[in-house]
């Protein structure tokens, strides 16, 4: 009997502690490392985290330096049999980055790692979906600045693929459930990002933002520090932007809005000056442009950019984009030079060292004065509504300005250079007075000179622009090398789109697999 | 469904207390054998209770028991007896036991079993069987050994991790690995208890935990297959049991010393069939059209007159060796001729070396083992070696007449230098690949300068301008690749204990107590020192880091064991219990950033950038309460069930807990029927059981991860989401659900066994981590995705074929056949695809009712007729819209055959295993091919390999023309159509063929790319000698055994081409193992051993 006692004993005893492990099993469900707590201000810090707005090793080298930057011959290509088929792989990554960026548990690096741009929108709206209505009005500001973001990345996912799964994208992120979601209309998004930004405009010129909202911001906005006036000049900048691009193909309508815009400057304020540009400066310690991977294995200047357009015209930005070969010669590698003049060791110009190869400094470059100046320069010229050639030399001047002050502010990896002096008054008005600068000729030529610069201008830092542009405006008049492999001798139009979506959202795809090809033009590209 | 199980367990524990004592006499006796000579330390029990005794010297013993009591006598290799007690004194005499019949196998919680009584398949494999020939660890050992057992050792040798899966593939996407199970405790398999696969980790060759386990320490080992066998291990069953128990110390021994040593071998066991005509170089289109060379030949002459051929080019159709002067890419000049060892001479020799002494003794108060083994590793790969001491300790201690303790702890210690490291980087990227004009000793001379930096490739004009490579070379990968094993250290220290304790109580005569806990503790280190690759002053480079893991398993269980004696005919037992384990991970890791400030100072207080750090950790609970009921009718009938009701912590609260119920039966018919005189036993098996497998811990979870960032003076937190692997909070468990059939018979006096089963499961709501399209936020989300279907047959056949009056013939064979299909898929998703070659240029993919492992390549673009078609260039093309089937990646059959022949004191063992059916996809030999390395590629080069001639109108556009007495003699017309539907008559380069038929992707032919991989290997020969006992007595041993043993020795056959190996592949999942991506050569191992007793 007592040993019944004992034994039934023993077994309330384990039967207790089979019910108090239910708590502590239920507890160990989720992870500690990972937080539920999505919080608008840190999420939308992650969109610069994005490691295709901030600059990182892995965008310049496996893309920016690989597709967009030799497309556009902003960077010399080594002539080989396959040079125009971008790797499906990298340009799989880029879409992959736009829509749900990437991660690592063991080292989120940032220079492969990073959040997603619709994935983190589409975050902030499910956060933002479960607010209470105060709540909801108090932080609607981080959600206004993600837009103005998200438009500015969507459309150029848009130049490089064209149509894009866009307003049903992100379903994992909302309701947590894999929806495919279907390709939307290129020209219809277009549209639609132009009309949000001038409601945009609106709201960052009336917002009154509570004091505690605009502290967060503050901190978390790492572009404009919470200065909602420079959101606007922003917001503004890439409605013009969208504008003239669409400007080809439906010229009423862009001419339209942006003569009602540019004759507005009070309602619509413009990025004017480089102080107010829309970029991402690095932080040396911890967030930091690691590119000198990128410049050692991509580092020969392309010949028309630096022979033809700057060493010709004595450009004042020579010496600030190009270290010279090893002759002291600036020096540049012709479209149709040979593969074994290539790997000739110091046979050409480099990208300097101090500005691009050895700079922790270089900034996420989303939009620039100089770029206003030449999209202002473009309208003028069109449709005759200002002074095409103040702004015109005004984009140079900013540009130049731009590229010294980035010279100015490096932070070395190693080693030590001069820094350069800043051009004289003297040098600037010189180089804008010549023949291939000086803004004259037909209305033709000066379109050419204005597209000319602001594609030298975008260079490598915005070469997604500089591709873009080359493919609306057909300028610079750039010669290509012809490629061996059969049916892709020149470089494409457009980008593939990634087998991933093609082989997972299969339904959707099919409806747009037809425009599936190198060939196919963007709605813009109608030159 | 919970309460009521409490409520039965209950009940059943309260009946185990109406058994009634009973008196006590006692009786005594001898154990004789055959011949009548004594034995000693035979097992004599009493019938239905734990009480009982040993045989002495003398093969005496005595015994209390109760007056009606029948004994029960066994001893390993005899027949067992039941004898009932009719007086004080009994002589019993044991018949040899020819048939096997009484084997004792170890199941499910670590109870004993008599294989006769099991309702359901088990393999077991003997210490000696995993010992003989010196296999580094003992998974490696169990090639071709175990009916429905498949066995992957990745290669890379003893460090590498080895993949077993047993009947097939019940996971697709969740481990698909078994549960570990020595000595009661379950051990860990992974490193990382977060991820339930391994493979490569910073391309070096995972390890896992199961080869820890010391080959030498192990007494048996047992396989429990089916679901039914499994069930008590419920969420952890899914893809089978091994259970392994350890060797004790013996009590016919008394006090003993084994002393054991193997050294084997290693080497390249095989090359791949690499063309020893042609040097480096591409088409001539290519090197016109690219300014390689303007006359096409191949040959770039520089300023100062010197020859070379285009080192830069990753494809071999360069100049044909000629054995002239040029220069080589070091400087020197050369003759242009092949290195056809090149490949052979990246490798190094290998060898594996292990000591092992054991210490057993035994006494009336218990027993003891203690073991020591010290295993030195060099492995074939450049660079990697390790070394291993195991410790064991395995003892019983008699706690009176009612109670025993089993003690059993092991310390594994091992340290690992630079891991194996896969050539992915040289045979799977255009960038590793090198010539067959290229001298290894170069590679090696060169991949460091004089001062210890990194080579000075030819366009780097920083340091060590003396030793600038003279030309541009291509394989840079392995000239890094040597950097990072033989320059650079990543040196892994593990300590690993598993003990456990055990507590066996006689609470009385027919009810047992059990109680266990047990540990599996790891700690584990690593430091990476990465040199500096150039002067500090050209920008930091070379890294520290330090890792620690450790990861720690409690595991107890507690299970009280009632067999009341119900009638003569009947017995029962029943048993109950509870079982609880937690696991625990961490991880943390520091290191420098940027680089080194001081060169090759490798302290964490040396980073050139701010140092970084990293943690992760991780908490698993699983608890379950388990019931089994055994009855058993007059010992020809037996029947099983089992119940476990389970709660886990790695699923959602609302759908946490399963229940896994399971019967069994197995019949002895003929004990029943009366049969042909030749069939000595048979007996059918029939078993039912559901197991699961839940998401590995975390899976599920939907968050942010959050990071901080110095910025602009403040910190900056930001967040971010699951952009891959996004969680589920609906996530469930899955459910496998097994039948099986078997049957076993012994036919001519044991001379042939025969041992089949027949399975078929469904293992339904699989969780799968299924790839997304980017565009819905994440890359791969974690979803119940359908149902897959396995069934198969298995069957072991051993036999004596002969026996003379010296010489025994025995024979093992075992074969497995497994066939899976994808039962059904939730809706919404209309196939499974993994995308294989980036880029959809292979793929993997199942719909409803196909097998797992179908791939599919893109059609080569063809007319309404079947003509292909031929574009512009004279090159087919591929129709990107489509996908055609190229085979299934699962074998058909595999298996093994052994064979032992003895001679007098000799033996003679060979094991043979294959695999029939099923393809392998070898992306780095089609990238070979297409770089025209293989001996194949020579086809169309010359006239003597089928080249037609042809005049040159315009290398730059491939304008070539047919002509019988062209300058040329390397064309081919591609068979086909052009595009408007004429004959083609294009004349195409065999080198432009090459490059662009076996391209990397666009117009590629990637069903080049899969292999059929059917083998026969002739995996282990041990030919033993054991000394005769007039010797060994006279040199004061036990026994004394020599050996010379070799592993991996070679094929009897081989479908793959190219010298591939059928092995290749690295990784624990399904997928990757049918997957080559560019590993490490094969190895053959040759030595001896020596085993010695005192």
């Amino acid at each position: 009997m007592k040993r019944l006692l004992i034994n039934t004993t023993i077994l309330i005893i384990l039967a207790g502690l089979f019910a108090s492990c239910k708590k502590r099993i239920e507890d160990d469900y989720m992870n500690p490392e990972l937080t539920t707590n999505g919080s608008l201000g840190k999420l939308l810090s992650g969109m610069y985290m994005n490691k295709r707005v901030r600059p990182s090793y892995w965008d310049y080298y496996t893309f920016i330096m690989s597709t967009q930057a030799p497309f556009s011959q902003t960077v010399a290509l080594q002539p080989t049999t396959q040079m125009y088929i971008p790797s499906t792989s990298y340009t799989q990554d880029r879409w992959t980055d736009f829509y749900a960026g990437s991660w690592s548990k063991d080292d989120n690096d940032p220079n492969y790692y990073g959040p997603g741009i619709m994935s983190t929108y589409r975050e902030m709206q499910t956060t933002f979906k479960a607010l209470t209505p105060l709540q909801q009005q108090q932080q609607q500001v981080f959600m206004r600045c993600a837009e103005v973001l998200l438009y500015d990345q969507a459309s150029q996912m848009i130049d490089m693929w064209g149509d894009i799964p866009f307003n049903q994208a992100g379903s994992l992120n909302t309701d947590r459930q894999a929806t495919g979601a279907p390709f939307d209309d290129a020209a219809t998004l277009y549209n639609a990002f132009i009309a949000n930004l001038k409601s945009l405009n609106t709201y960052f010129d009336t917002a009154n933002i509570i004091t505690s909202a605009s502290a967060e911001l503050k901190l978390q906005d790492m572009m404009f520090k919470g200065d909602l006036l420079k959101w606007q000049r922003y917001t503004n900048s890439l409605r013009l932007r969208l504008l003239m691009r669409i400007s080809n193909v439906s010229e009423a309508a862009a001419r339209t809005e942006v003569t009602t815009m540019l004759s507005d400057p009070a309602t619509y304020p413009l990025i004017a000056d480089n102080s107010q540009n829309a970029v991402i400066k690095m932080s040396p310690t911890a967030l930091k442009s690691d590119l000198g991977g990128v410049f050692s294995d991509f580092r020969v200047a392309p010949a028309y950019l630096l022979d033809t357009l700057m060493l010709a015209n004595n450009d004042p930005r020579t010496p600030v984009y190009w270290d010279t070969n090893q002759s002291g010669q600036y020096v540049g590698f012709p479209y149709n030079g040979s593969s074994s003049d290539f790997e000739t060791t110091g046979k050409y110009a480099t990208y300097d060292s101090a500005t691009f190869n050895y700079n922790y400094n270089i900034p996420g470059v989303l939009f620039t004065a100089s770029e206003a100046s030449f999209l202002q320069a473009e309208a003028y010229e069109r449709w005759s509504v200002g002074s095409p050639q103040t702004a015109y030399e005004t984009g140079i001047r900013q540009s130049i300005s731009f590229y010294y002050d980035l010279n100015h502010s490096v932070v070395l990896r190693s080693l030590s250079w001069d820094t350069l002096h800043v051009p004289q008054e003297p040098a600037i008005t010189a180089y804008l007075q010549k023949p291939a600068i000086a803004y004259s000729g037909t209305a033709t030529q000066k379109l050419a000179k204005i597209y000319t610069q602001k594609w030298e201008h975008f260079f490598i830092l915005q070469a997604g622009q500089a591709w873009a542009e080359l493919r609306r405006t057909g300028y610079p008049a750039l010669k290509f090398a012809t490629a061996s492999a059969s049916g892709a001798t020149t470089p494409p139009v457009r980008l593939l789109y990634p087998s991933a979506e093609q082989l997972y959202n299969a339904e959707n795809y099919s409806k747009v697999s037809s425009k599936d090809t190198r060939n196919t033009r963007i709605f813009w590209d109608i030159n | 469904m919970q309460r009521s199980f409490f409520v039965c367990t209950v009940l059943l524990l309260l009946c185990a207390f109406g058994a009634i004592a009973q008196e006590k006499k006692a009786v005594s006796g001898t154990v004789l054998d055959e011949k009548g000579s004594p034995l000693i330390g035979v097992s004599v029990q009493e019938k239905g209770t734990t009480n009982g005794a040993s045989t002495q010297e003398n093969g005496k013993f005595t015994l209390k028991v109760a007056s009606n009591a029948t004994l029960v006598v066994s001893y390993i290799g005899y027949l067992k007896k039941e004898v009932p007690v009719s007086g004080d004194v009994l002589n019993i005499q044991l018949a040899p036991d020819t048939k096997g019949l009484n084997e004792v196998v170890v199941t499910a919680m670590g109870i004993k079993r008599e294989t006769r009584a099991l309702g359901y398949a088990v393999s077991t494999v003997t210490s000696k069987e995993l010992t003989q020939t010196g296999s580094p660890n003992f998974a490696s050992a169990l090639y071709g050994k175990a009916a429905g057992v498949k066995v992957i050792a990745a290669p890379g040798g003893a460090s590498s991790g080895v993949s077993v899966q047993v009947r097939g593939i019940t996971s697709i996407n969740n481990s698909t690995q078994p549960l570990y199970v020595v000595d009661g405790v379950p051990i860990r398999n992974f490193n990382n208890l977060t991820a339930p696969s391994f493979g490569t980790t910073n391309n070096r060759i995972d390890g896992n935990g199961a080869v820890d386990i010391n080959p030498e320490d192990i007494e048996s080992l047992t396989v429990l297959k089916g679901a039914s066998a499994t069930a008590l291990y419920g969420s952890e069953a899914t893809n089978g049991v091994i259970v392994i128990t350890t060797k004790k110390g013996s009590k016919a021994r008394g006090l003993g010393v084994d002393v054991n040593y193997i050294f084997t071998k290693e080497n390249l066991a095989y090359s791949p069939d690499y063309q020893n005509e042609y040097g480096p170089g591409y088409d001539a289109q290519t090197n016109v059209v690219n300014g390689i060379d303007a006359d096409g030949d191949g040959m770039v002459t520089d300023a100062d007159g010197s020859r070379h051929p285009y080192y830069r080019s990753y494809a071999q159709f360069g100049p044909k060796f000629d054995g002239s002067d040029i220069k080589y890419w070091d400087g020197s000049t050369r003759k242009y001729v092949e290195n056809k060892n090149n490949y052979k001479d990246f490798y190094q020799n290998g060898y594996n070396s292990t000591a092992n002494v054991a210490l057993s003794n035994s006494g009336d108060n218990g027993s003891y083992r203690f073991s020591y083994t010290r295993t030195d590793y060099k492995s074939i790969l450049p660079g990697s070696k390790l070394y291993k001491n195991n410790f064991n300790f395995n003892g019983t201690l008699k706690l009176g007449s009612k109670a025993s303790v089993d003690l059993v702890s092991s310390y594994n210690n091992n340290f690992t230098h630079n891991r194996a490291y896969t050539l992915s980087n040289v045979f799977g990227s255009f960038d590793g690949f090198f010539s067959r004009l290229d001298d290894m000793q170069t590679y090696f001379d060169r991949y460091k300068t004089t001062n210890g930096y990194k080579y000075v490739a030819n366009d780097n004009l920083n340091y060590d301008q003396d030793q600038r490579l003279a030309y541009r070379i291509r394989a840079a990968n392995l000239m890094d690749y040597l950097w990072n094993n033989l320059r650079n250290n990543y040196d892994e220290r593990q300590n690993r204990f598993i003990n456990s304790a055990t507590l066996n109580v006689s609470i009385l005569d027919n009810l047992r107590f059990r109680g266990r806990v047990g540990g599996d503790f790891t700690n584990w280190r690593a430091v990476d020192e990465e040199h500096n690759t150039q002067p500090v002053g050209f920008g930091y480079t070379g890294k520290y880091q330090v890792e620690q893991r450790s990861n720690n398993i409690f595991y107890g269980d507690v299970m009280l064991t009632y067999s009341p004696k119900l009638t003569a005919d009947l017995g029962l037992t029943v048993s109950g219990g509870f079982t609880g384990r937690k696991q625990n991970y961490t991880y943390q890791t520091s290191y420098t950033d940027v680089g080194l400030a001081s060169e090759n100072w490798f302290s964490l207080a040396n980073s050139a950038g701010v140092l970084k750090t990293s943690a992760q950790r991780a908490e698993q609970i699983d608890i379950a309460g388990f019931g089994i009921l055994n009855l058993n009718y007059k010992d020809f009938l037996y029947l099983e069930g089992t119940a476990r009701q389970e709660r886990t912590s790695t699923l959602p609260a609302a759908v946490n807990s399963y229940f896994y119920p399971s019967v069994n039966a197995g019949f002895v018919f003929s004990d029943v029927f009366k049969l042909p005189s030749f069939v000595n036993y048979g007996k059918l098996r029939a078993s039912y059981g559901l197991v699961g497998n839940h998401p590995s811990i975390y899976q599920a979870n939907v968050g942010y991860y959050q990071y901080g960032l110095a910025y602009s003076g403040s910190t900056i937190l930001y967040q971010q989401s699951q952009s891959n692997s996004f969680g589920n909070p609906n996530i469930q468990s899955e459910k496998k659900r097994e039948f099986e059939l078997g049957l076993e018979t012994r036919l001519f006096d044991g001379k042939i066994g025969v041992d089949f089963s027949y399975y078929n499961n469904k293992v339904s709501r699989q969780i799968l981590l299924a790839s997304t399209a980017p565009s819905t936020g994440a890359t791969s989300n974690l979803i119940n995705a359908g149902d897959l279907a396995n069934y198969g047959y298995e069957a072991a056949i051993n036999a004596t074929p002969l026996t003379l009056k010296d010489f025994r013939w025995t024979s093992r064979f075992n074969f497995a056949i497994n066939r899976n299909k994808l039962a059904a898929l939730p809706e919404g998703l209309s196939d499974l695809t993994w995308n294989v070659e980036g880029g959809g240029y292979l793929i993997v993919k199942s719909e409803v009712g196909d097998a797992l492992g179908n791939i599919y390549v893109h059609p080569r673009n063809q007319d309404a007729n079947g003509n292909y078609i031929v574009n512009g260039d004279g090159y087919y093309t591929n129709n990107l819209n489509e996908y055609k089937y190229v085979g299934n990646m699962m074998p058909k059959i595999v298996g093994g055959f052994s064979n032992t022949f003895t001679y007098k004191n000799f033996s003679l063992d060979v094991t043979l295993d294959y695999r029939w059916g099923g393809k392998l996809v070898s992306i780095p030999t089609y990238y070979q091919i297409g770089g025209g390395m293989f001996e194949s590629t020579l086809q169309y080069r010359d006239a003597a390999h089928g080249g037609i001639s042809y005049n040159v109108i315009d290398d730059a556009t491939a304008n070539y023309v047919a002509a019988a007495n062209g300058t040329r003699h390397d064309g081919l017309i591609l068979p086909g159509v052009t595009e408007d539907g004429r004959a083609n008559t294009k004349v195409i380069s065999a080198a432009g063929y090459y490059l662009n038929n076996f391209n990397w992707r666009t117009e590629g032919d990637y069903s080049a790319a899969v292999f059929n991989n059917n083998y026969i290997k002739v995996r282990e020969i041990a030919l033993t000698y054991n000394m005769p006992k007039s010797i060994t007595e006279k040199l004061h041993f036990q026994g004394l055994q020599l050996a010379l043993i070799g592993r991996n020795l070679f094929y009897l056959y081989k479908s793959l081409p190219y010298g591939l190996d059928p092995e290749v592949a690295v990784g624990s999942t399904w997928l990757n193992q049918g997957v080559d991506n560019g590993t490490v050569g094969p190895t053959r191992s040759l030595g001896a051993s020596l085993r010695a007793r005192f």
